[in-house]
């Protein structure tokens, strides 16, 4: 593997607990979403890629060095972590002004970073303003501010986009974007797909520690809608909507699990989605609840997870 | 994808009572500082105080033991120090904890009195500055009277006082250690503030005393306060500036007044989210 | 830029942090119980004698076994253990700065912020006990007491760093170490004493002062060892932290994973 990031069964225990179990990936150039429900590892991997945990098994290399070491590599290598913690005394500005002068640039040079990159992330106007009385979506953006004001070759955002509002989402995702295009490599993680299907196609899913899929999106939905869904209905008269239901040619099972309740596997669902209400207006049947179990990324983890890849 | 009918199912409950509530914070709270730190400090206490009480008895001068030779731990360097470390071991995060984590908008937004919780929290501190406090006393009598080195009612005599003392000892320090673990959100002020209010008060009232030779100013040492209860409780006859009785007055009013004003202070607490 | 450029925005930092809100009252509060000792002496009249002879025994009973180790205690261990805490090390760990760099511009921020502190909570009453018409101080006393604070602080916030980065329980640890290794053991007979520190700062004042409260410590060891004793703990408790930090996770122990 001779990616940007590459992982080789990378395995870190808190204690018991296994945060990744045997973590094998290779992160390519340009922007790759690491997608993953709570829990998964997501941000076990960005603090090990950030050198603030070591692996307790396995290799992981950043841009060619092991992730476990310091020194100058550091500085191509920017990093905004996922907990709104930061410096509360201080101002959005001196918070990377600190942090570029830590990092070996002269006071004027760090200025003027920081205020380029405070600029960048929207954040102009609470510049001079503590910290402390930061919202959750300041913070980010000055968390974003001092992980880009040292232009790094590689960025690894974890969450970036929790708390942000929904205006502030689209101009960081632009921002992201920008950063893909000009050549700069980016991970971002996140547990909501549809918003790194808004910034690339490259993924990795993870879940319990472990990478189940790597690639092209698309092609991992593809795999993914091979596999039937699942709706589960409360009917008054579930014999009769089954009849009707079993006409369709996409829905591939029907089975009565309750006596008003019955689920349906249909290899189509949208289109299911679409015809059912026509279905109920043309023939009166009475539907009080839908449920699809599994019309969400967790279901999709899980389906990988066990082995439908 | 779900789609149904709202429905609030949720009949009445009937909740248990207000004591049932606050033995439940009670116990979480008991649960919460019996750590390896906590245990580490009370078995030195216990070896330091058990060694003091059961020495001093087998080598008390002729005529045996009284009531008396079991005042040693008072006089003692290490019992302020040891008491004050466990003191801060398990009171100095019982509120700036909850206060740190905010985890006391979840105990305030249930149906309990702010008087409960903060019941709870006292009494848990209490149960564990009790155990350093009156325990290692009570157990160095013990191992004498089973020993047979000291007769039953001598033994009885001493247990008596080493629970009064230690009780106006536990109301003080327990009240120091809320009011101050209600002032912080973090445990390592409060437990700095517990040595640094104590010893403060304790050098003054010497140096102040000492120079001055006035009397009154010895009331401010909280250890100056105990050693005067101890020598009225174990009858040592030795004629203190302080007198025992208002020392023991003194460090229950202290303690209760020190609740009192934990109970103000987080009766305007305003917890606040990111 | 050189490690040393970067130790000055980390002291910087450091010692900022150190000092504000409501921590900085808790620390001048303890600090300034001293002065108002020898102020409520001076009210109740007494003699000069008394006030400049308890100015300087508040030093070395109140200021240096109290004072001193919990304003220290406070500033040393939150260096690392307060950020590991609130899980802000990250910002400093993944930059580039050698971790070893860290160390000792949050030491040097840290040892400056405890002298702002210490520094006037130990020369003020000596001040106050002057200006209320005490026998006069000699400067030499003075200037030892002063090299003693210096000294204390050196050492004392080098044992706490570590403290600080090493144990959850940094709190417990550095009272146990403050209250009972230092003031028991140094209550003890024979040589046990010279395993504490405040032994030498002890001895350096009773080498350095030649008469008054602050002249009576015995001592066996010369006035090189009382100085080279902290300053060598001092070296060796900042160069461990330095090195067990290269190889120390950052992270709280468990993660959101």
């Amino acid at each position: 593997m001779t990616g940007v990031v590459d992982a080789l069964a990378v395995t870190k225990r808190y204690g018991e607990v296994l945060g990744l179990n045997g973590f094998t990936a290779s992160f390519g150039a340009g922007i790759t979403g690491l997608i993953g429900p709570n829990g998964a590892g997501k941000s076990t991997l960005f603090r090990l890629l950030a050198g603030q945990l070591r692996p307790d098994a396995g290799t992981l290399s950043v841009l060619g060095q092991p992730a476990w070491s310091e020194g100058s590599f550091r500085r191509r290598v920017g990093y905004c972590p996922e907990q709104p913690a930061m410096y509360d005394w201080m101002t959005g500005k001196e918070f990377v002004v600190y942090l570029l002068r830590v990092d070996g640039y002269s006071r004027a040079e760090a200025e003027k970073r920081a205020t380029q990159a405070i600029d960048t992330v929207g954040l102009t106007d609470a510049k001079a303003r503590r910290v402390r009385v930061y919202s959750k979506g300041m913070r980010q953006r000055v968390k974003i501010a001092q992980g880009i004001a040292h232009d790094p070759e590689l960025l690894l955002l974890d969450e970036p986009l929790n708390g942000v509002d929904p205006v502030g989402r689209a101009q960081l995702l632009a921002l992201f974007t920008r950063l893909g295009r000009s050549g700069h490599h980016l991970i971002v993680s996140s547990h909501v797909l549809y918003e790194v299907e808004r910034l690339t196609d490259q993924i990795v899913m993870i879940s319990n520690g472990r990478a189940l899929a790597q690639g092209d999106l698309h092609r991992i939905r593809d795999l993914i809608d091979e596999r039937p869904h699942t709706i589960e209905i409360t009917a008054r008269e579930p014999r009769s909507l089954a009849k009707l239901l079993s006409g369709w040619d996409h829905v591939v099972g029907i089975e009565f699990v309750g006596p008003d309740r019955l689920t349906v596997r249909s290899r189509l669902p949208e289109t299911f989605y679409r015809e059912l209400p026509e279905l109920v207006v043309r023939e009166g049947a009475e539907i009080s609840a839908l449920h699809s179990s599994d019309d969400n990324l967790d279901a999709v983890f899980r389906y990988l997870s066990e082995g439908g890849r | 994808m779900s789609i149904s009918a709202p429905r609030y199912a949720a009949g009445p409950v009937q909740l248990r009572g207000r004591l049932h509530r606050t033995l439940a914070i009670l116990f979480r709270e008991l649960q919460e500082r019996a750590g390896a730190g906590t245990w580490f400090v009370m078995a030195l206490t216990y070896a330091t105080v058990v060694l003091t009480v059961v020495l001093g008895a087998l080598f008390a001068p002729p005529g045996g033991a009284s009531l008396s030779t079991f005042y040693s731990p008072f006089s003692s360097p290490a019992w302020p120090f040891l008491v004050l470390i466990v003191t801060t071991a398990v009171g100095s995060g019982a509120i700036a904890d909850d206060l740190g984590n905010r985890s006391i908008t979840l105990y305030l937004s249930r149906p309990i009195h702010l008087t409960d919780y903060l019941a709870a929290k006292a009494s848990a501190v209490g149960v564990f500055i009790a155990l350093a406090a009156i325990g290692p006393g009570v157990a160095g009598i013990v191992v004498l009277a089973g020993l047979g080195s000291i007769s039953a009612t001598l033994a009885l005599s001493a247990i008596g006082a080493f629970i009064a003392v230690g009780l106006v000892t536990v109301v003080f320090f327990t009240g120091l250690a809320v009011a101050l673990s209600s002032l912080s959100t973090k445990p390592l002020y409060a437990g700095v503030g517990i040595f640094g209010a104590t010893f403060a008060a304790e050098i003054s009232a010497e140096t102040i005393g000492g120079v001055t030779g006035g009397t009154s100013i010895r009331y401010l040492g909280p250890f100056q306060d105990v050693q005067a209860a101890a020598t009225g409780a174990f009858q040592t006859g030795a004629s203190g500036t302080i007198d025992p009785l208002g020392a023991s007055f003194l460090l229950l009013g202290a303690g209760i007044l020190l609740l009192l004003g934990a109970w103000i202070r987080l009766a305007r607490v305003e917890v606040v989210g990111e | 830029m050189t490690g040393v450029d970067r130790l000055l925005p980390i002291a910087g930092a450091a010692f900022r942090g150190s000092l504000r809100g409501s921590r900085t009252v808790a620390l001048g509060a303890i600090a300034a119980v001293p002065t108002l000792i020898v102020v409520a002496l001076a009210a109740a009249n007494a003699s000069s004698t008394q006030i400049s002879d308890a100015s300087l025994g508040l030093f070395g009973t109140l200021t240096l076994r109290v004072v001193m180790i919990l304003v220290v205690l406070v500033i040393g261990v939150a260096q690392f253990r307060g950020e590991i805490e609130d899980d802000t090390l990250a910002y400093l760990t993944s930059r580039s700065v050698p971790r070893a760099v860290v160390a000792v511009g949050k030491y040097l921020g840290s040892v400056l912020a405890c002298l702002v502190v210490l520094v006037p909570s130990a020369l003020v009453p000596l001040a106050v006990a002057q200006a209320a018409g005490g026998s006069p101080i000699p400067s030499s006393t003075a200037f030892a007491v002063l090299a003693t604070v210096i000294l204390g602080t050196l050492a004392y916030d080098a044992v706490f760093l570590l403290f600080g980065l090493v144990s959850p329980s940094a709190l417990l640890l550095g009272l146990i170490y403050g209250f009972l290794w230092e003031f028991l053991l140094s209550l003890l007979p024979g040589t046990i004493p010279r395993i504490t520190l405040v032994y030498y700062l002890h001895a350096l004042l009773g080498l350095s002062v030649t008469s008054g409260p602050l002249s009576g410590y015995p001592t066996v060891v010369s006035l090189g060892e009382a100085i080279a004793a902290p300053l060598g703990v001092a070296v060796a408790f900042v160069s461990l932290t330095a090195v067990l930090f290269r190889y120390e996770e950052t992270a709280p122990l468990r993660s959101s994973a």
